[in-house]
């Protein structure tokens, strides 16, 4: 601002003026004491001087963020709830602004009892999977409420409370398409499916369902259900065909309960389903291991949006098992020959494993005894002629030799190893009969496996005095819940005497404390279904497992290929590094120290 | 511009709602949650998630990052933050919703300066401290719920017993400050998604 300084101080003397302040409010005083000004001999002249601010500079300042951008999702029950609502006029608030104190605790029920506050324990959350790539679907699944929230809401009862574990399983399927769930046996693969397939029914997201399993499981999964969803409407495809055609074309609604059996017979009728099944569940899916089988061509072929797997020994000989799995699951996820790595990271967002071990920490101790026998005089004459003869006779055969001779001799010999079949002298046998003599003492019952009928015959007739039931092939299914309630109840039956065929999955023994395993099966995967039968949840207390093994024999060298099946399938599933794949005809032929004719070729055998 | 109670009183309506406006209907049976992420790099990420009285979510908005430049840094001071988090983020997720809710609860006090913009009943909800002297007094509205205390600011016009039965409902099924948790992994993923260059999943960090 420019100023005049034309003014003269009160003693007519020339003074400087100075303006002082700050731009928007200049002040114009005197300046006293200058002496220089009053020292020059010119004296000073005041004179105008433009300052030369043409005004204050300003400087723009935005005060206004950008507008702030959203991401937003209205989920289906939002809407819903929108289109039901009519539009009224608001009400309005409350004018007061009175600062009252309302104190709002726990909840009191009628009986006057103060309810316990509903704060979970743990908090097991839905992480959306790898596939769904949506952020609408991703975020649906993340702000799920978490599930023990969803247990602890009254509008879903449950007989009781699953375990943390069972909790993350729940959370594992429920936001999949395609699942493999892995636990080992006895920790709940059944409960854990039926509660998430509730869910998703209770949400909508599933109308119709199919479940395959073994036909001896049939009832055990009708249990569970009534247990744990007895909302959901059961249908069972049994009975003639025009029964289970009329079935799977008019069952519309809720689960379809099938078996592997009376699947395959039905193929004409999955064909004709026109909508497909939200979600197809398929139980010991180890039955599909068999890529190019009839029963995986067929599970494969049902129409379904969703498709789970549940087995306990999703590798029981090879990895090729996988695929054979993987086929139904998510159908090119793997190729036959591919690479431990590679399959581990092509399937680790499918699978969910849990051992015992890992999750069951408080699960009485499961304990192994290998009961290594010497053979009688009597069997180890028969043993050796057998396997001398044997030999030879293999050997004769140069290049006639197949594989089925030599499983021929295997069995030969392994049966000779439970009893000899000329005089019945057993090794085996008589450490069996003293063990049970201590299971009968303690009040305990006990499961005997073996994978002969024979050999379970033969034990009957020997066991007589502890109350032998039976549970293999031979008996017809309808017989078979009555045998395992007459072997829970009847205080007088120490023992059941199981195939592994029949028995190794699917049955709740937990209440049997001893578990013998008469004769080895062909891989450890299937020995251990056996063993947990008893082994599971809810058993009382510790369990003693017998493995009966014939010192010497072709039951040890067997029994160490196991071993290297095991390792297999830590190597999938537990990083471990392996060297071997498996049982393959070389290893089979080497149990007799013979040369497989074509050593080039390793094939899959057992 | 929000159909407020007090347009809703006018003789004439002068023209029909919008969508946005049907927001004004009665409130539902649901409750919001608002809260705000922090990231050092990027700014703030807001969430607003509403829930059914069963826990369920029906709604979910978040913000893309806000990142307040060092002008107004200076020029908001102490007041920055609240206003970011209030102004800004929580306004706009509000507005953005369709969902009428039966209150907004949030657990950041600055977000409570949302009760001077918007229409719903806001109220922030903490723990209940161990010792009776670590509560600080409020002059707003509260009510304790379990073991949280729910207040408002003085200028809070809504009375607890307006919301003490739907919190009553919704306490029953939920911990009411679990909601937060899930707002925040949403966001998380949300900004993972939408921008993965910045995947600052480990940077964002609870404004609280």
């Amino acid at each position: 601002m420019p100023l005049d300084y034309q003014s003269r101080s009160t003693n007519q003397r020339p003074a400087v003026h100075s303006v002082v302040g700050d731009a928007l409010h200049p002040e114009v005083c005197e300046v006293r004491n200058l002496s220089a000004a009053t020292t020059l001999e010119y004296g000073v002249d005041c004179v105008a001087v433009d300052a030369g601010l043409a005004g204050p500079a300003g400087v723009t300042v935005p005060l206004a963020f950008a507008r702030v951008k959203t991401v937003g999702v209205m989920f289906p029950a939002g809407s819903q709830l929108l289109r039901k609502e009519p539009q009224p006029e608001r009400v309005a608030k409350p004018t007061t602004v009175d600062a009252p104190t309302t104190l709002l605790t726990h909840q009191v029920a009628d009986d006057g009892e103060e309810n316990i506050p509903l704060i979970p324990i743990t908090c097991t959350r839905i992480r959306p999977p790898r596939d769904v790539v949506k952020l609408e679907d991703r975020l649906y699944y993340l702000l799920q409420p978490p599930l023990e929230q969803i247990f602890a809401n009254e509008t879903l009862e449950f007989p009781f409370r699953p375990f943390k574990y069972q909790f993350d399983g729940v959370a594992f399927l429920y936001p999949r398409n395609e699942a493999v769930l892995a636990d080992e046996m006895g920790l709940g693969k059944t409960m854990q499916t039926i509660v998430t397939m509730r869910l998703l029914f209770q949400q909508g997201h599933v109308r119709r369902a199919v479940l395959v399993c073994p036909k001896p499981l049939v009832t055990n999964w009708q249990r569970e259900f009534t247990l744990w969803a007895p909302e959901l409407p059961l249908t069972t495809i049994e009975g003639k065909q025009s029964r289970r055609e009329w079935l799977w074309e008019n069952a519309r609604e809720g689960v379809l309960i099938a078996n592997y059996e009376s699947l395959v017979r039905d193929r004409a009728c999955l064909a004709a389903i026109e909508e497909p099944f939200d979600l197809a569940v398929i139980d010991e899916s180890q039955r599909i291991k068999n890529s190019s089988g009839t029963t995986n061509e067929v599970v494969c072929s049902i129409p379904r949006k969703r498709s789970w797997a549940l087995t306990g020994t999703p590798i029981e000989n090879s990895v090729d098992d996988l695929v054979g799995i993987f086929q139904f699951v998510s159908p090119g996820c793997l190729r036959p020959q591919m690479k431990i790595p590679n399959i581990r990271r092509s399937v680790e967002d499918y699978i969910i494993r849990r051992t015992k071990d890992q999750v069951l920490t408080d699960l009485p101790p499961k304990m192994f005894r290998d009961a290594d026998v010497e053979l009688t005089p009597e069997q180890q004459n028969s043993y050796e002629m057998a396997e001398k003869e044997g030999v030879i006779h293999l050997k004769e055969l140069e290049a006639a030799l197949t594989i089925q001779h030599v499983f021929e001799l295997v069995i030969r010999l392994k049966q000779i190893c439970n009893f000899d079949p000329r005089t019945g002298s057993s090794a085996k046998f008589d450490r069996l009969r003293v063990d049970l003599e201590e299971c009968r003492a303690s009040g305990r019952k006990a499961i005997i496996f073996s994978q002969w009928t024979k050999t379970l015959y033969e034990l009957r007739e020997r066991l007589q005095e502890f109350g032998p039931l039976e549970y293999h092939g031979k008996i017809p299914s309808r017989q078979r819940d009555g045998v395992i309630e007459t072997f829970r109840n009847d205080p007088s039956k120490h023992v059941i005497l199981m195939s592994y065929g029949a028995g190794s999955v699917g049955l709740n023994l937990q209440f049997a404390g001893y578990v013998f395993l008469f004769d080895r099966w062909w891989n450890p995967a299937v020995e251990d279904q056996a063993i947990n039968r008893a082994h599971r949840i809810g058993a009382t207390g510790p369990v003693t497992v017998t493995r009966f093994l014939a010192a010497g024999t072709i039951e040890e060298r067997i029994n160490s290929i196991l071993e290297e099946k095991r390792q297999l399938f830590n190597a999938v599933f537990d990083g471990a590094t392996v060297r071997k794949q498996g049982l393959s005809r070389q290893e089979i032929f080497g149990l007799f120290n013979l040369r497989f004719p074509d050593s080039g070729i390793l094939e899959e055998a057992a | 511009m929000r159909f407020s109670g007090r347009l809703a009183g006018l003789a004439r309506p002068l023209r029909f709602p919008t969508l946005e406006e049907l927001k004004v209907s009665k409130p539902l049976p649901a409750i919001g949650f608002v809260t705000a992420l922090e990231d050092e790099n990027h700014g703030y990420f807001g969430g607003y998630l509403v829930l059914s009285l069963l826990g369920r979510p029906l709604e979910f908005h978040c913000t893309t990052p806000v990142q307040p430049n060092q002008a107004q840094r200076i020029l908001y001071g102490p007041t920055l933050r609240a206003y970011v988090l209030a102004d800004l983020i929580g306004q706009t997720l509000l507005a953005k919703s369709q969902l009428p809710v039966q209150a907004v609860l949030t657990d950041q006090r600055e977000m409570l300066g949302l009760t001077l913009l918007s229409d719903d009943i806001v109220a922030c909800i903490e723990s209940m401290p161990t010792v009776d002297s670590e509560a600080e007094p409020t002059d707003g509205p509260s009510l304790m719920l379990t073991n949280y205390r729910v207040f408002g600011t003085p200028s809070c016009l809504w009375h607890p017993e307006a919301i003490q039965d739907v919190l009553q409902s919704l306490a029953s099924h939920v911990d009411v400050m679990e909601p937060f948790e899930r707002i925040r992994a949403a966001i998380r993923e949300a900004q993972r998604i939408t921008d993965p260059a910045t995947d600052s999943q480990h940077g964002l960090a609870d404004a609280a």
